[in-house]
């Protein structure tokens, strides 16, 4: 793990989610796809990924979650996205359209709340 | 010797004695014991004859030979000489002298002074059976014999035959005073440390030692058709062999040489027969012609030949079998150091090389830092040293510094000093503090246990907060250069690898923008005879000179005027200057490595916030030169030197970010880089992408909100 980006796999009520922290860019981005395909490929059921503590992310990361939708789509599973209301990335998901092949949630409960229900 | 002598004299005297009683008793009783007297004649002969000597007894003035011994016979070699006068047995002996007297007159000496004589080494010439003269060298003595009355009536010469041991101390001489030439020669062959050195020394030597006009020392490959070395040294008189300026071609006596493994001696009329050496009897005009050469081989190790030394024109004469034993002797030389002279510049050459791969090949850029680094081998002409320096980038807007010296020379310090290099870097990326990384460099150096003294001194810079901290182990204290004031940065601790229980104590101190930091290895400030204080004060006293020199100008200034090059020590010097706080403008180079990417940002980061760019703002740029970074460093996998130039200038509000590489364009080849592009044309306001054969330029240019209001 590199010194700009760590992660960690967890459970939040029950379901699982990788939350990041740090920076994204290009150093890292496989990185970034790596572990969310380690966590959740052996599940079913959509995919939790907590952005909330990512301050940086270039178009290399950006690209990760729309290559990560597009394998998830095969399979009808949903690609999740933590991104707080106050997080400067909402400027880059609006400008690149991420927004239009993943779910954008302000808070982790949220984003487990809403899961849950669209399972 | 005087042993000897005392020895002599003693048997001689019993020995007259035994011969003056008996010629007593023959006067006596000549007429009664006539018979006796033949008897006792000969058996003194026979007693004397089993002595090492010649023995004679010479009576009277004319010095008949009235008696003598069986070696007395074999000098004489077969002529008559029972009671003859001494001077007609061996007329030869008329004109030959010892010490300036003639021996007849040594003889006549004795003969009427009755004082005895005794001469040691007596060169005498007698002719030989054959009739020719030879050379005969006695230690002999001559004894009076007294009557009755006391009057000297006969003289007894014992003398013996030296002249093995003459000649042979005589070639012991020779010899000597060859091998006094040879270990001169031997001393400047194996002092000479290049393989062209070794043949001059060699041919020099050669021609001093054998006296000859010209001497050539070759070297060449085994198969004699790979060019070669060669060295000659001529006599002033054969100068103008110079303009035959192909010696190092092989003779064809030398090819000779070189074939049949055997020296080679020619005189003037075998070398006119030699086939192909016209050459060198009959060379270009001008050239003087060789009137007889003699060549030996240069053996390697196993015995295969390498080489081939060979004078010519000798200055009396002709070559000997002594001469070629000493040009042997020196070949011999020669070629042992000739052997060690190519080990020596590959093991040179090998340590150099591996201590330039161990040092950085660029040191890291900072918008804050200039960072230059020279590196100085020793003029001992000896080999590398252990010196090394470094910086790198750590995490958080901080720079490692490093200056070390790892203790002894060659290959071995060599890679010392970069294993040592390497882990510092390591444990220092892995984010311990500077007195966590000598600690555990100091554990890592004990369990290599090379038994190595390191001195080192490491360095962090938290640029963003300009604080710097520092471990010293054993190294000679860094110098501040803040305006007027040079600070030593003491203390010290132990150096590495001395003990394990070592503390490495850390110490931080603020700097100033604009400050230097010069950090060396001892080399710099060491001068024979001078205290290490004064070697400091020394160096303050240059810093303060030339601080108002920009860097690279300093790191020149500093070695030049501390005498660097011609320290006996290698020289390693790193100065770092913090850039002044300038807003207007900043400016960085990068090694194309994704792992760059985030140093640039946070330098472009803090240069906004020292322009108070609002965070929104800040960030869009941030990341809008992020993709161009990105971008030029896909372009630059394909450029020759693999850097990139960050720029960034604000004027009126406006923020210009550029970033140029210096390799092809290559199309994309994801959509990723297609949708950083788009990212950058959002989140700036103009965008001029100029691409050429020689690079792209990134030009950006973003209003700060307000600023048209402004």
């Amino acid at each position: 793990m590199s010194d700009l980006m760590s992660y960690e796999a967890k459970l939040e009520a029950g379901c699982p989610v990788v939350l990041y922290k740090g920076e994204i860019d290009l150093s890292n981005s496989d990185e970034v796809m790596r572990a969310a395909l380690k966590t959740f490929a052996d599940l079913t059921g959509p995919v939790l990924l907590d952005l909330s503590q990512v301050t940086y992310i270039d178009s290399s990361g950006i690209n990760v979650f729309f290559n990560l939708s597009r394998r998830l789509q095969v399979s009808g599973r949903d690609l999740r996205l933590v991104i707080p209301h106050h997080s400067r990335l909402h400027r880059l998901v609006d400008l690149t359209r991420l927004d239009s092949v993943s779910k954008i949630s302000s808070t982790l409960g949220e984003a487990v709340k809403e899961a849950r229900n669209s399972v | 010797m005087g042993e000897t002598e005392e020895d002599l004299v003693a048997t001689l005297e019993s020995r007259v004695a035994t011969l003056e009683q008996l010629l007593e008793s023959t006067q006596d009783e000549a007429e009664s014991r006539g018979n006796e007297l033949e008897t006792e004649k000969k058996n003194l002969q026979e007693i004397l004859s089993r002595l090492p000597a010649v023995v004679a007894v010479y009576s009277g003035p004319e010095h008949r030979i009235e008696f003598a011994n069986a070696q007395f016979g074999g000098v004489a070699s077969g002529r008559e000489f029972w009671g003859r006068p001494l001077q007609e047995v061996f007329p030869e002996l008329a004109e030959q002298t010892y010490g300036g007297t003639s021996y007849l007159d040594l003889l006549d000496r004795t003969f009427r002074t009755g004082e005895p004589f005794f001469a040691t080494e007596a060169l005498v010439e007698l002719f030989d059976s054959t009739g020719s003269l030879k050379k005969i060298f006695f230690n002999f003595a001559l004894i009076p014999i007294a009557d009755a009355s006391g009057h000297t009536t006969r003289v007894l010469a014992h003398a013996v035959d030296v002249t093995d041991q003459v000649l042979s101390r005589h070639e012991a001489e020779a010899l000597a005073t060859d091998l006094g030439q040879l270990a001169e020669a031997s001393l400047a062959i194996n002092g000479a440390l290049s393989i062209e050195a070794v043949l001059q020394e060699a041919a020099d030597a050669a021609r001093a030692i054998i006296g000859c006009r010209r001497a050539v020392a070759r070297m060449h490959a085994e198969d004699l058709d790979e060019p070669i070395v060669a060295r000659q040294s001529l006599s002033d008189d054969f100068k103008a062999w110079h303009a035959q300026d192909r010696f190092e071609d092989l003779p064809s006596p030398a090819i000779a040489v070189a074939r049949s493994k055997q020296p080679l001696r020619l005189d003037l009329g075998a070398l006119k027969t030699f086939p192909g050496a016209e050459a060198l009897w009959d060379p270009a005009e001008g050239i003087p012609p060789l009137s007889n050469w003699l060549g030996v081989p240069l053996f390697d190790r196993d015995g295969s030949v390498i080489g081939t030394l060979a004078v010519s024109s000798k200055l009396n004469g002709e070559f000997t079998e002594s001469d070629e034993h000493a040009l042997v002797q020196l070949a011999q030389l020669a070629a042992v150091a000739a052997v060690n002279a190519t080990l020596y510049e590959s093991a040179q050459s090998t340590a150099e090389t591996l201590q330039l791969s161990l040092l950085p090949a660029q040191l890291p850029d900072s918008p804050d830092l200039e960072i230059q680094a020279r590196y100085l081998p020793s003029t001992a002409g000896t080999y590398v040293g252990g010196d090394w320096y470094d910086a790198f980038c750590l995490p958080d807007g901080k720079m490692g510094l490093v200056v070390g010296d790892v203790a002894g020379k060659g290959i071995k310090a060599a890679a010392l000093m970069g294993q040592l290099r390497v882990a510092l870097q390591a444990y220092a990326l892995d984010g311990h503090p500077p007195g966590g990384v000598v600690q555990r460099l100091n554990r890592l150096a004990q369990e290599m246990n090379h038994e190595t003294m390191v001195t080192l001194v490491y360095l962090v810079l938290d640029i963003p907060a300009r604080v710097l901290t520092y471990v010293s182990a054993g190294h000679p204290p860094p110098l501040l250069l803040e305006g007027e004031n040079a600070r030593l940065l003491e203390p010290n601790s132990v150096p590495i690898g001395v003990t394990s229980f070592a503390e490495f104590e850390e110490h931080s101190i603020p700097y100033q923008p604009g400050s230097r930091l010069i950090l060396y290895s001892d080399g710099l400030i060491e001068r024979r005879g001078e205290s290490l204080q004064q070697g400091l004060e020394r160096l303050r006293q240059a810093a303060l000179y030339e601080s108002g020199l920009d860097v690279a100008d300093l790191c020149d200034a500093l070695l030049q005027q501390m005498e660097a090059a011609s320290s006996t020590d290698d020289v390693a010097l790193m100065v770092v200057g913090s850039l002044p706080a300038t807003s207007e403008r900043m400016e960085m180079r990068i090694t194309a490595r994704p792992q760059r990417a985030a140093d640039v940002r946070r330098a472009l980061g803090r240069w906004l916030d020292q322009i108070n760019t609002p965070a929104q703002e800040s960030f869009e740029l941030t990341v809008a030169l992020g993709e161009a970074v990105a971008n030029a460093i896909e372009h630059a996998y394909f450029s020759p030197d693999g850097t990139i130039l960050i720029e960034a200038h604000h004027d009126r509000g406006n923020i210009t970010l550029c970033v140029q590489d210096y390799g092809r364009w290559r199309q994309s080849t994801t959509p990723t880089r297609g949708r950083g592009l788009e990212l950058i044309r959002s989140l700036c306001d103009r965008v001029d992408i100029r691409r050429s054969s020689t690079g792209t330029r990134v030009e950006m240019t973003k209003m700060l909100a307000g600023a048209e209001s402004r």
